[in-house]
């Protein structure tokens, strides 16, 4: 009984090492998928973010005013980590229905698909920090040495969107409606997140909630870092570690849990 | 001996595969909702391969025969690692190559070259070693001139080419070929059946499917014959593949049957079944404790509680509680015992059958209860004042705290509970039930991970609370989580006494949980930690409760005492706001002591009342749905 744990793991070890390729082969083949025929191709990947923040910019700085110094920069920070949060997780919620073919003919570990599918959101999301470095010259932001910490919030962001991207491909093998209803949760989602607003123009009884939402702890700590030249709070970073780790788990020991059945439901 | 296992590559022990075919139909909603609670919605069965069990030695080419539709496709598959099988096992020692499905995996967008990198990596194999076959496999496949082609343009020989060139760029263990060497033209099938014959010299170990019992004499030398899931035969080659011909001609009615009712004893002795029930026993002592418990709460509540300076009351007092350090006239004692006998409960009927099925029976067993007390003493509070006139404690309240009250809401918003004064309970208790919810199935199978589960959420719980600026309802839920240390102890006890859990284990548990109750006390309660010891109490709920369980073989329960445990639940839910109402009435007029008896024989037969129009009938509609 003793042996066991470590013989797990010593198989789920060797597995990942033969595995690897694939999880590269998949990242190299979404990116290859994405982009094809494209004439821009992987230029796309910073152009999006750079006109998405141009257009929000102009609709709040004419229409809605925040009081927000440096907007654009505020606004690119929040936008391509939330962007990279909903893109991915959409996407690693199909994964398991969409590789039905390979499944159903191949034994292949299926975390596979899920998170190579959060690993080539993320190749994009590496591409867009080029608009933010762009955004970040053109409004001159003063660049103090804090900035070294920027991989700090992408890897919150990466750890927890693949933990939701596990937890998200085993409902919708079992609750197909799941695809459709995420749409609108993600959208809820985006709005309950202050990425184009301040958090103080929220209701001062509302803000504690909205302080927990995880994807605020990680945009917040990428603009401290990237914006304001401070080093995350304590309490920030208490909250986002909790936060991965407990989805983290969640995502594996469901999936864990789930997996042998997938093929009776797909 | 060992040597002899060794020579297995391929050992499939009482292999049973079983699928879902459709959906049964479902009728109505209270239907859907008890069969997605009982999970039995998935319920039309099919049995692909039952009890199959063969071995296939190393080096030894073996066949799998059988007509369309016998489970020989699915048993490659669970062979192959594709299908886990529902029951048995598979032991596979050394590589596996599927020729299953040729070209499975293929991205019909990407080239052939991509194609070739990609499925490689499906099979596991690294890039550098894929460039330096690179070669091979395109000679092999004869499609230089596609190199570069998306594979979609491909035909469909072209790309069984392509996959079995591929597949058998490796010499493996195993090889498993179903039938396809119909694909392709006779060229490349001479040529596949040539690579295979050379893998076959080189060591690999055939697995080979058909029902061509001419190419399984030719290329195997043992064999199965499987027919509607079921060995029928086992053995050389020719022997089986002649069986097999025989019977085909002879109309096919198989050698081995095996029933549907066989099949289904089988396997109910095979494995236990997922509703397997909690042994049945009976805990006298419990209904002892629940029926002392609803006692000391309601003397707390309706006795000194209300009149400090009421003899018998300030007797017992000065007599038991002062002298012993028992807090709240009993009070806090009771509700200890509560708690207590929640947990235990909970560790020894948790984790069997669906947690859905838990969930539904704790809710309908604590709200309509609570939502009924509120309810009818709403209608006979607001009855009262319109008779005398004139309006009483109750008329002040709003129908958002009537409301917010009777479902619990008020916590959420961290409004005290001022109609009913004793809900508090009741939200820990939800909670526990919540979070065994959520480990439900630790509670029967890992008894440590899940006291440590419950145990790591409180320290979160204690933690989040002073370290985040926490939003209401979940500073709440904080604020009130340290009460569930006792039903956590009930746990700890149940588990030691029913031998799931050794003493050191529970001496470890219990310490910790022994931490986070102090804790608890200090941090969220601190009049409890000094000048109202609430550990005094629990210490004696805790010894009370343990001797109580051991000796609970040679309690006796009367039957009146049986009663008043079963209608407990009602009994807390309504005492206090109709004790009241009666005490404010009568003891002006008749006396506190003659008002005390007359209240609380009146306050059990109105519990008794609403025990008959809410509690009776929720139970009797659990045990026709859920225990059949």
């Amino acid at each position: 009984m003793g042996r066991k744990p470590l013989n797990e793991m010593k198989t789920q070890f060797l597995k990942w090492k033969k595995y690897k390729t694939l999880l590269m082969r998949l990242v190299q083949r979404d990116l290859k998928v994405k982009y094809r025929r494209s004439v821009l191709g992987y230029l796309w990947s910073l152009l999006n973010p750079l006109l998405m923040m141009v257009v929000m910019s102009v609709v709040f700085s004419y229409m809605f005013r925040f009081d927000i110094p440096n907007y654009p920069i505020y606004l690119i920070t929040g936008q391509i980590m939330f962007t990279f949060f909903s893109e991915s997780t959409n996407m690693a919620m199909g994964s398991i229905i969409g590789n039905v073919s390979l499944i159903k003919k191949v034994y292949v570990p299926k975390y596979i698909f899920p998170i190579s599918r959060v690993l080539s959101s993320f190749v994009t999301l590496l591409f867009s920090l080029a608009a933010v470095v762009v955004v970040m010259l053109a409004t001159r932001t003063p660049v103090t040495p804090v900035i070294l910490l920027f991989p700090l919030p992408l890897a919150y962001v990466l750890v927890f969107s693949m933990g939701m991207g596990l937890i998200l491909s085993v409902f919708a093998v079992y609750f197909r409606d799941m695809t459709h209803l995420y749409g609108v949760m993600t959208t809820a989602w985006m709005y309950l997140t202050p990425i184009f607003y301040p958090i103080e123009s929220i209701p001062e009884s509302v803000q504690p909630f909205i302080r927990l939402n995880p994807l605020f702890l990680f945009i917040d700590c990428f603009r401290e870092i990237v914006l304001y030249g401070r080093v995350p709070t304590l309490q920030n970073t208490a909250a986002s570690c909790a936060w991965c780790l407990v989805v983290m788990a969640v995502g594996i020991w469901l999936f864990r849990k789930r997996q042998a059945n997938f093929i009776l439901h797909i | 001996m060992n040597e002899q296992q060794e020579d297995y590559i391929v050992e499939v022990k009482d292999v049973s595969m079983r699928f879902n075919l459709s959906k049964e139909k479902v009728d109505n909603l209270k239907e859907y909702v008890v069969k997605f609670l009982k999970r039995q919605l998935l319920f039309d069965e099919f049995y692909a391969l039952r009890k199959v069990s063969f071995s296939v030695r190393r080096g030894e080419p073996f066949a799998i025969i059988g007509e369309n539709g016998c489970g020989k496709s699915t048993l490659l598959k669970v062979i192959s690692g594709i299908f886990y099988p529902t029951q048995g096992s598979v032991d596979v020692r050394g590589s596996v190559a599927p020729l299953i499905e040729l070209g499975a995996g293929f991205d019909m967008d990407l080239t052939a070259r991509e194609n070739i990198f990609l499925n490689g990596a499906v099979l596991g194999y690294d890039t550098a070693f894929m460039e330096q076959k690179f070669q091979e496999i395109m000679d092999f496949a004869e499609l230089w001139d596609f190199v570069d082609v998306p594979v979609k343009n491909f035909s469909s020989g072209m790309v069984a080419r392509l996959g079995f060139s591929i597949a058998t760029v490796v010499v493996p263990d195993i090889l498993i070929v179903d039938e396809i060497l119909s694909v392709g033209d006779f060229m490349f099938q001479q040529k596949c059946e040539r690579k295979m014959q050379e893998m076959i010299d080189q060591g690999a170990t055939l697995i080979f499917v058909s029902h061509s019992s001419e190419q399984v004499k030719r290329l195997c030398k043992k064999a199965v014959w499987l027919k509607h899931g079921v060995v029928q035969m086992i053995g050389d080659a020719a022997e089986v593949s002649d069986a097999y011909v025989h019977d085909m001609e002879t109309g096919g009615h198989g050698l081995v049957q095996q029933s549907e009712a066989d099949a289904k004893r089988d396997e109910e002795e095979a494995a236990p079944a997922p509703e397997t029930k909690a042994p049945r026993r009976t805990f006298p002592f419990l209904t002892l404790l629940r029926a002392a418990a609803i006692a000391m709460i309601v003397w707390d509540h309706l006795g000194p509680f209300r009149n400090p300076q009421w003899l018998p009351g300030r007797l017992v007092e000065n007599m038991i509680n002062r002298p012993l350090g028992i807090i709240q006239s009993f009070g806090a004692l009771g509700v200890i015992l509560f708690f207590l006998s929640s947990g235990f409960l909970l560790a020894h009927g948790g984790g069997r059958g669906s947690r859905f099925t838990y969930a539904a029976k704790r809710v309908l067993k604590i709200y309509p209860p609570l939502l009924l007390s509120f309810a009818s003493f709403f209608v006979v509070q607001r009855l009262l004042s319109f008779i005398t006139g004139a309006p009483n404690y109750w008329s002040q309240f709003t129908p958002r705290q009537w409301l917010f009250g009777g479902t619990l809401l008020n916590y959420l918003f961290g409004e005290p509970d001022v109609i009913n004064g004793t809900t508090w309970y009741l939200f820990p208790t939800l909670l526990f039930y919540f979070l065994g919810f959520l480990f439900y199935s630790w509670l029967h199978e890992k008894p440590r991970t899940a006291v440590f589960a419950l145990e790591a959420v409180l320290a979160a719980c204690y933690g989040a609370f002073t370290a985040l600026n926490l939003p209401l309802a979940l500073g709440e839920v904080a604020r009130m989580s340290w009460y569930l240390v006792f039903p956590v102890f009930g746990m700890l006890l149940y588990y030691l006494w029913s031998g799931q859990m050794g003493f050191p284990s529970f001496l470890l548990l219990g310490s910790v949980n022994y931490l986070l109750m102090i804790k608890g006390i200090s941090m969220f309660n601190p009049d409890y930690y000094e000048s109202l010891p609430y550990a005094v109490s629990f210490a004696y709920a805790f010894l009370l409760f343990s001797i109580a369980l051991l000796l609970n073989d040679r309690i006796k329960s009367f039957r009146a005492v049986g009663y008043l445990a079963k209608i407990s639940y009602s009994v807390y839910v309504t005492h206090m706001t109709y004790g009241s109402l009666l005490l404010t009435l009568l003891a002006p007029r008749l006396g506190f002591t003659v008002s005390f008896i007359l209240t609380v024989l009146s306050a059990f037969v109105i519990a008794a009342v609403h025990y008959q129009a809410a509690e009776k009938p929720v139970s009797r509609f659990l045990r026709r749905n859920f225990e059949s």
